[in-house]
Parts: C-alpha cells; sequence; structure tokens
C-alpha cells in the first residue's frame, strides 16, 4: 500500500490550490483504516463518550473503539477514568452492558475485584481454594489498564498512545477562541439525545461538517435565512477548521420564548455561531444559548455512528416547561443533519471509482476541507 | 444450603449470598475446618464487596487473620 501511497500524500500536502484530496484508499481500504487507528486515532485526543452517560459515582459504560473495549466509569469522587475493559488475568471483557457500579467491578470470570479507580482489590482462591494471596500475584501491578483521558464540555477525549501532549495543550487554540464559552453547560435531555446511523468513513462526515460551500444545494431552507455569503471560513492548521455565521438569529416559537444566553459574551455572538471539527472526531457547534457536539465513532471503515448531544447555556432552558423549545431545536439540527447523510455516503460510493485521485479543491471553498485533510495526511508522514 | 443458595444465585441477591456464605463459614470455622471457612469467607467477601456493602470490611479482616487475604 505504501508505494502507492506516499507519493499521493505528497499531493495532499501541498497548498490547497494545487492539492488533491486524501486517495481512495483511505476511505476503502481496510489495511489503510488499520493504520489510521494508531496514527490518527490513538496518538491523538479522540472522543469516545460524553460525561452525561455516566452521570453517577459508579456510572459503568462499556463501549468500543475502533475494535479496543473501552470501559468509562465515574469512580466515587466523581472522576472520569477510561480503563481497557479487559481482566489482567485471563483477559476475559469486564463488563458487556452499561451498569451502576456498587462496590467493585468484578470479573465475571474468576472474580478478580478492581476499585472504581482500576485498583485489584482481591483476587479469589488465586493461591488454592480459600487463599487470596499468592507471592506472584502484585496486585499493585494488576491494576486495570488506564488509559490517559480528559474531560472538556462535557466530552471524554482519550489518548491511547498515552504521549501526545495534554489535551488542553492540543486542544490550545480552539479553547483560546472559545474561551469566552467556558462556562457550565446543561443537557437537554432524552429529547436532546440522538444517534444517526451512516454508511461512510468518518472523515467523510467530518469534511462535510466543516465546509459551508454545499448549503444552498443540500439545506436550502437553511439557506433562505443563512445564506452562502453569510458564512465565513475557520481554518487552524494542525488543529481544527470549520465555519461560522454571522445570522444566527433562532426563531424557535411564536410564543416568544428563548433559550438563556450564556453570560458575558461579546456582542459578536449576539448573531455569530460557529461550528468546528476539532480533529480527528468530534464536530462541534456553538451559539449564544446552546451548543451541541457530534462524536464520530467509526465502525469500521466505512460504517460510522454520529452521537448528537444538545447542551444549554442556562439550567432554566432545561426546565420541563421548556421541554417543547428543546423538541423543536433538537428536530431542527436533526433535520439539518439527516440532509447530509446521502452526501456522505454517496461520496464513500464515489470512492470506488478507481480513477478518483482524491479530488480538485475549490481555493475559495474547500479550505476548511483541504486543512483536515492536510493534518490527516500530516499524521502518515510525520 | 444448596437450595437456599441456588435461589439467591438466580436472583443475583448478594445480601443474602453474603449471609448464607458467612454462615455456613461460621458453622466450618466452628468445626475446626479452617480450609473450608476460608474458602466460603472469601465467597461472602467478594459478594460483599460487589455490593459495596460494609461487611466486606469485616469479612476481609477475618481472612487476613488466617493469612488468606492482603
Ligand atoms: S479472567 Fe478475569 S478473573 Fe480470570
Ligand atoms: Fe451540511
Amino acid at each position: 500500500m505504501n508505494e502507492i501511497n506516499t507519493p499521493c500524500l505528497d499531493h495532499v500536502l501541498q497548498p490547497v490550490a494545487t492539492a488533491k484530496g486524501l486517495p481512495n484508499a483511505h476511505y476503502i481500504d481496510p489495511e489503510t483504516a488499520g493504520s489510521e487507528r494508531e496514527k490518527v486515532f490513538f496518538a491523538n485526543w479522540a472522543a469516545v463518550g460524553f460525561g452525561k452517560d455516566v452521570a453517577e459515582p459508579g456510572s459503568a459504560l462499556p463501549m468500543e473503539f475502533l475494535g479496543l473495549p473501552l470501559l468509562i466509569v465515574r469512580d466515587d469522587d466523581g472522576t472520569i477514568r477510561v480503563f481497557q475493559n479487559t481482566c489482567r488475568h485471563r483477559g476475559m471483557i469486564l463488563m458487556e452492558q452499561a451498569a451502576k457500579v456498587k462496590g467493585v467491578i468484578r470479573c465475571p470470570y474468576h472474580s478478580w475485584c478492581y476499585s472504581k479507580a482500576g485498583k485489584l482489590i482481591t483476587t479469589p482462591h488465586v493461591g488454592g481454594p480459600g487463599i487470596n494471596v499468592a507471592p506472584e500475584i502484585k496486585r499493585d501491578e494488576l491494576g486495570l489498564i488506564e488509559f490517559k483521558s480528559h474531560v472538556w464540555n462535557d466530552i471524554i477525549f482519550v489518548n491511547i498512545s498515552g504521549d501526545a501532549p495534554a489535551f488542553e495543550e492540543y486542544a490550545h487554540d480552539l479553547l483560546q477562541r472559545w474561551r469566552e464559552f467556558d462556562q457550565p453547560i446543561y443537557h437537554g435531555g432524552p429529547e436532546s439525545s440522538f444517534k444517526l446511523e451512516v454508511n461512510c468513513n468518518w472523515k467523510l462526515a467530518v469534511e462535510n461538517y466543516c465546509e459551508s460551500y454545499h448549503l444552498p444545494w443540500i439545506h436550502p431552507g437553511l439557506n433562505s435565512y443563512s445564506r452562502l455569503e453569510d458564512h465565513y471560513h475557520i481554518v487552524q492548521p494542525d488543529s481544527f477548521s470549520g465555519q461560522g455565521t454571522t445570522v444566527y438569529n433562532p426563531r424557535l416559537d411564536d410564543s416568544g420564548r428563548s433559550f438563556a444566553n450564556f453570560d458575558n459574551l461579546d456582542a459578536k455572538w449576539d448573531t455569530s455561531a460557529e461550528y468546528i471539527a476539532l480533529y480527528p472526531n468530534v464536530l462541534l457547534g456553538i451559539h449564544r444559548d446552546h451548543t451541541f457536539a457530534i462524536l464520530l465513532q467509526p465502525l469500521d471503515h466505512q460504517h460510522t455512528i454520529e452521537h448528537i448531544e444538545i447542551y444549554y447555556a442556562k439550567k432554566s432552558s432545561i426546565t420541563t416547561d421548556m421541554g417543547d423549545l428543546r423538541q423543536k431545536n433538537a428536530e431542527l439540527w436533526k433535520s439539518v443533519f439527516l440532509e447530509d447523510v446521502f452526501v456522505v455516503e454517496g461520496m464513500q460510493k464515489g470512492r470506488q471509482g478507481i480513477r478518483f485521485d482524491g479530488g480538485k479543491f475549490s481555493p475559495a471553498m474547500d479550505e476548511p476541507t483541504h486543512c483536515f485533510h492536510h493534518w490527516v495526511a500530516s499524521r502518515f508522514t510525520a | 444450603m444448596e437450595n437456599k443458595l441456588h435461589e439467591a444465585i438466580q436472583r443475583q441477591d448478594l445480601e443474602l449470598l453474603t449471609k448464607i456464605y458467612t454462615d455456613a463459614a461460621n458453622a466450618s470455622e466452628q468445626r475446626g475446618d479452617i480450609d473450608e471457612a476460608s474458602f466460603l469467607l472469601t465467597q461472602a467477601y467478594v459478594c460483599a464487596l460487589q455490593q459495596g456493602a460494609d461487611t466486606a470490611v469485616k469479612l476481609r479482616s477475618r481472612l487476613i487473620d488466617k493469612g488468606r487475604e492482603s
């Protein structure tokens, strides 16, 4: 694969005017997906879940991250930890369903027990019946494997390789850009949470999200109040890209009710909203009154689950009497995201075209997309 | 014991399981069968741990006393 890839990735690394997009192999070839798992996901800070899904001390959520079994646990002091969901004894999967862990995480095979912080607490009968100790079994060396994790805006990020810079450094430019929004957020509840399963490589969802070029064609409804010329590109090489609008003006109902805003925002945010893909796999939307995150969970190289969660700026927005308004907001976003499904799936199909060369970018419109491709290609060539 | 045990396992009743094993362990200990008592105390201990029950502390120290736990 390498002989074919390296020259193509050189094309990707050119300036947008002369660059080509990532070659087909990055979308349809399982072997390339395998190296992407290491270089793109495991070596960086990837999103794997939401804090609200492990809401209480003892909440435990197993999930599969590109085939890697993870167990997300909130321990007794409220800290979220991400473990490998594999027992240190014979490698049994520890938990297969989300559950509330009351005491310890007990392996269902021979009952080795781990604390919620991952410590090995007991090893029943390990030295023979009724003998729970043995000189060879050093409990402090046999705790659960824990991955580096970080929670930001309720999104749980992990760095599997363990050698990425700290999250604050990794996402520094985005944290700076949105520092005004560094305030508590409140999940809307069941109506503000939904999933879409798409038959495409996860990267196509990123690419489509960070460009505004498609708005007039794919979202004509949106375009009636948020026209193409009201959008600007957001490009931060090596970190994130996306788009912003200057005409954010939500009108969800006629009763005059609206969601309360974050405190002390710059006047710019009265009408601005921004949509940014933080590489690799989280798509963010920020508005003066609500935010959302789309976590892209790649099932394999051609199937992706989009987990969408909507949060509000103020507690007053998550009360029962605002439920119908939240419902409308969620439906609005869902309809927009659904409009995108056929294009991301269509681009996946198009990449079976053996003479597709990665594609020709529009220098005026495709810079955010190229920024992402450049980042991915750089992971492979670094 | 067999029947009660079966039922408690079926119902995943950890509190009851802890009690059944502890009672059985006490009986073995009275008979002077420390190996069997330790086995049963371990079963009780794991059930108590899993449930996050305070009784786990006591069970653990009984096992430690017998050199069976750390
Ligand atoms: S595999 Fe987990 S205790 Fe044996
Ligand atoms: Fe779109």
